[in-house]
């Protein structure tokens, strides 16, 4: 359900601000509206944002070498003043790791400058002479550069001298000329991709500069080696690191309030939404504080925004992860998560419909809530794949298989070996398909009585029987239609005769009473009773449960068949062979079952929740609502007590 | 000659003609999966670049669009089995075997062009989960809705399958 919220307004001392605001903080109960005129302290935020970052980037730097935390480790729990009392130290760490991270970076530069400069140099290993000789005279031009090595035919006909080094795909020039032939050669060796190169700064031959640099190069690693592991050996420190920041963040979002606090000299008005279940608990934490401030709690008024907060119970609870993925229901809306619960669970279990993977999928989402105890959405998708895979070990033994078994195999020779599966969707494919329909009606009929009773609530009769009531008529009307087909008596498919032609008026007269003229009206009406479409491929949409249990079964039994009868039966006969295949095989076939599983369950949960979306929500549910988000400890890396 | 008398007298064949089936659907459905694949986790690699933290929701989004090669490997042992290609089953009749290849079409194309659409909205996704983490849910509502008919593929093949008498 949708919880009620309150407004909250406050008037209290400037001196007490800080503290109220703490305490706020602390129970996370409030989501603070700005107020128009602001106590601005921009310059004060964003020093905190900028402590932050650097919080940040600093525990990013040294992540790689950190120990990682186990999947399963649950994150620990802190008190809220240990995490701001350990920023100081944090910084200077902080300083620490920034100041290792720039001289890395400096060092690389470095390193890579040189390693440029030598690779430019190498076609010149050759020369004999020192780089800082080559320099033209008054008459002589001395022109040094590279040229790519095919092209070097095309020099022939340069009339100049031109001396030669360098490798395979590079030719180093030296091209000397008198001055006046210049500009004759120039253009020629242009063409040919002749680029001039020069030496700035160097002395003696390429060769001796090369193996300068190459030692230069070396040092400089040995220098960036040597950072690196001093920046490693930090690593040990993130945690505090991970601690300051999440401190660092708590600070700022205070702060960040404050832009949201109207202020006079003396006093600051805070106003902003809380749960109306939590308005005790703001006021208790409040007296201990001081008894020199205003508070006020009321009702949403017409046009407020008003954030949404979902509560339900413990069981439903983790189904509101599905629908936060959707979108929060509007304040003053349905809240679709209690209803779409037991249709969720039943659709899951029926599309994964294997028992084993059932019990191997529940077992690993308790272990996962039980040992890494994770918190909001990861909480919520663990809570709903452990119902899933109890769900999941029914729906295999009442449609599905045992990790690709078939259940008569298992059962063979048993009282109840031909009683499981109830339905065997591979050799009863169209009474599944009818189930699957069936489950499909009964849960849009669900959706529409829930529209029709919203609508009864405000007040509009004609609305709940015409836009929703009407449709349950027209579709059970067609129903009873098909009725003699199942030998039913034709009494039945006349009653059904008549109440789709019955639902069908109403929907035709009075789906378009909105509209003016009698013809406008009865237009409208027309196109409304063209959803009849929409309500034949939303009932074909539930296949997707069949088709994917179908898969999963069939899936499992492939992998069943390749394992065993093919690859087992193959080391037939030799008893050495049998026992170590048999080893193998084992294995295998189990790697291959949890990859399998892996996919179908993301398959499962994504089918499953497109049918509650689109199949469900789309018949009443009002999306576009905003999560409650108040002020409290947004931390990433531990849990404040 | 018609076309079906040439198959005819090739001799004994309805298992050659499912096979063909079996093959296609696993050939053409499992290469729109590779295709969607691959082009989803070129997406990712570059959302992962700026901020690895983001693998878990990216490799779900990457994973979509496989799931036609599994439909197609899905159908293909089906019809093998069937057509008793597995283990040496008896021959069946051409006309089977041409019902059998028939069969594996839906899944073959479904599968190949919905995999690439899914992997294209796969990939867009992607990029939006690299600006805004917290919309991934959306982000793989958009790719489940491709995935929508290869599923009805998967469904008609198999139902089709299972209505051939050998």
């Amino acid at each position: 359900m949708i919880v009620p919220m309150k407004r909250l307004t406050l008037v209290g001392l400037k001196a007490d601000q800080e503290q109220i605001l703490s305490a706020l903080q602390s129970i996370s109960a409030v989501q603070l509206i700005s107020a128009e005129e602001t106590a601005a302290s921009e310059g004060e935020v964003s020093r905190l944002e900028a402590r932050v970052q650097r919080l940040d980037n600093a525990q990013t730097l040294l992540k790689p070498y950190a120990k990682k935390a186990g999947m399963l480790t649950p994150k620990p729990e802190v008190e809220a003043a240990e995490l701001t009392g350990g920023i100081d130290s944090a910084l200077e760490l902080c300083g620490k790791v920034e100041a290792l991270d720039r001289e890395i970076a400096v060092s690389k530069g470095e390193a890579e400058k040189r390693r440029v400069l030598a690779d430019s140099l190498r076609p010149w290993a050759e020369m004999p002479d020192g780089l800082e000789t080559i320099r033209s005279t008054s008459n002589v031009r001395i022109t040094a550069g590279v040229i790519p090595a095919e092209a070097l035919a095309q020099l022939d006909s340069i009339d100049s001298v031109v001396q030669v080094y360098g490798g395979d795909k590079e030719k180093a020039l030296l091209i000397a000329c008198h001055e006046s032939d210049w500009a004759e050669i120039c253009p020629v060796i242009r063409a040919a991709g002749f680029q001039d190169v020069a030496f700035p700064g160097l002395t003696g031959t390429a060769a001796a500069n090369i193996a300068r640099l190459e030692g230069e190069i070396a040092e400089l690693e040995a220098k960036r080696k040597e950072l690196t592991e001093k920046l490693a050996a930090l690593g040990a420190n993130r945690d505090d690191l991970c601690r300051a920041l999440d401190g660092a963040v708590i600070e700022r979002d205070r702060e960040q309030s404050k832009l949201d606090l109207g202020a006079t000299d003396a006093t600051f008005l805070l106003s902003g939404w809380a749960r109306a279940d939590q308005t005790e608990e703001i006021l208790a934490e409040l007296e201990k504080i001081t008894d020199a401030c205003y508070v006020d709690f009321t009702d949403p008024e017409e046009g407020d925004q008003v954030p949404t907060a979902l509560k339900n119970s413990k069981l439903v609870q983790p189904y509101e992860a599905v629908t936060n993925l959707y979108s929060m229901p509007n304040y003053g809306s349905v809240d679709g998560t209690p209803l779409m619960a037991p249709f969720y669970f039943i659709f899951f279990g029926m599309m994964l419909s294997d028992s084993v993977y059932g019990i191997v999928l529940a077992l690993g989402a308790w272990l996962f809530l039980k040992k890494a105890q994770p918190t909001g959405m990861m909480k919520g998708i663990a809570g709903v794949l452990l119902q899933g895979g109890i769900s999941t070990i029914f729906m295999g033994l009442l449609f599905g298989t045992c990790a690709g078994v078939a259940w008569p195999v298992i059962f063979q020779g048993t009282a109840i070996e031909n009683v499981f599966p109830i339905i065997d969707s591979s050799s009863e494919p169209m009474s599944m398909l009818v189930l699957c329909a069936g489950l499909g009606l009964v849960h849009m009929f669900f959706a529409m009585f829930i529209a029709a009773k919203h609508c009864i609530r405000n007040g509009d009769w004609v609305g709940a029987i015409v836009d929703h009531l009407s449709w349950v008529v027209i579709i059970t009307g067609v129903l009873f239609l098909a009725a003699p087909m199942l030998g039913l008596p034709a009494i039945f498919s006349t009653i059904g005769k008549v109440m789709a032609i019955g639902g069908a008026a109403v929907v035709l007269l009075f789906a378009g009473r909105a509209k003016k003229g009698v013809a406008g009206r009865i237009v409208s009406g027309a196109g409304k009773l063209y959803d009849i479409t929409s309500w034949l491929s939303d009932v074909l949409s539930y296949a997707r449960i069949f088709a994917l249990g179908l898969s999963t079964g069939v899936i499992g039994l492939v992998l069943n068949t390749l394992c065993w009868d093919m690859l087992f039966a193959s080391f037939k006969g030799n008893p050495i062979l049998m026992v170590v295949g048999f080893l193998i095989v084992t294995a295998l076939s189990v790697a291959l079952h949890l990859f399998m599983m892996a996919i179908s369950t993301l398959g499962c949960f994504v089918h499953t929740a497109r049918l509650q979306y689109v199949e469900f929500f789309g018949k009443f549910y009002d999306a576009g609502g905003k999560a409650f988000r108040p002020l409290g400890y947004k931390t990433k890396h531990v849990k404040v007590k | 000659m018609s076309f079906y008398d040439f198959l005819s007298s090739i001799g004994s064949n309805g298992q050659i003609l499912a096979g063909i089936g079996a093959v296609l659907a696993t050939l053409i459905a499992g290469i729109g999966s590779a295709l969607g694949v691959g082009r989803a986790g070129q997406a990712g690699a570059a959302v992962i670049a700026e901020d690895p933290d983001k693998f878990g929701s990216v490799l779900v989004l990457q994973l979509l669009p496989g799931t036609q090669g599994i439909y197609g490997l899905l159908i293909g042992f089906v019809i093998a089995s069937k057509a008793g290609l597995l283990g040496g089953g008896a021959d069946i009749s051409t006309a089977a075997g041409l019902q059998l290849f028939f069969a594996a079409l839906p899944i073959a194309f479904g599968g190949l062009l919905s995999a690439i659409a899914q992997g294209k909205v796969a990939a867009s996704g992607i990029a939006m989960v690299g600006k805004r983490g917290e919309e991934s849910g959306k982000a793989i509502i958009f790719a489940v809705m491709v995935e929508t008919y290869a599923v009805l593929a998967l469904l008609f093949s198999f139902l089709m399958v299972n209505g051939v008498a050998v």
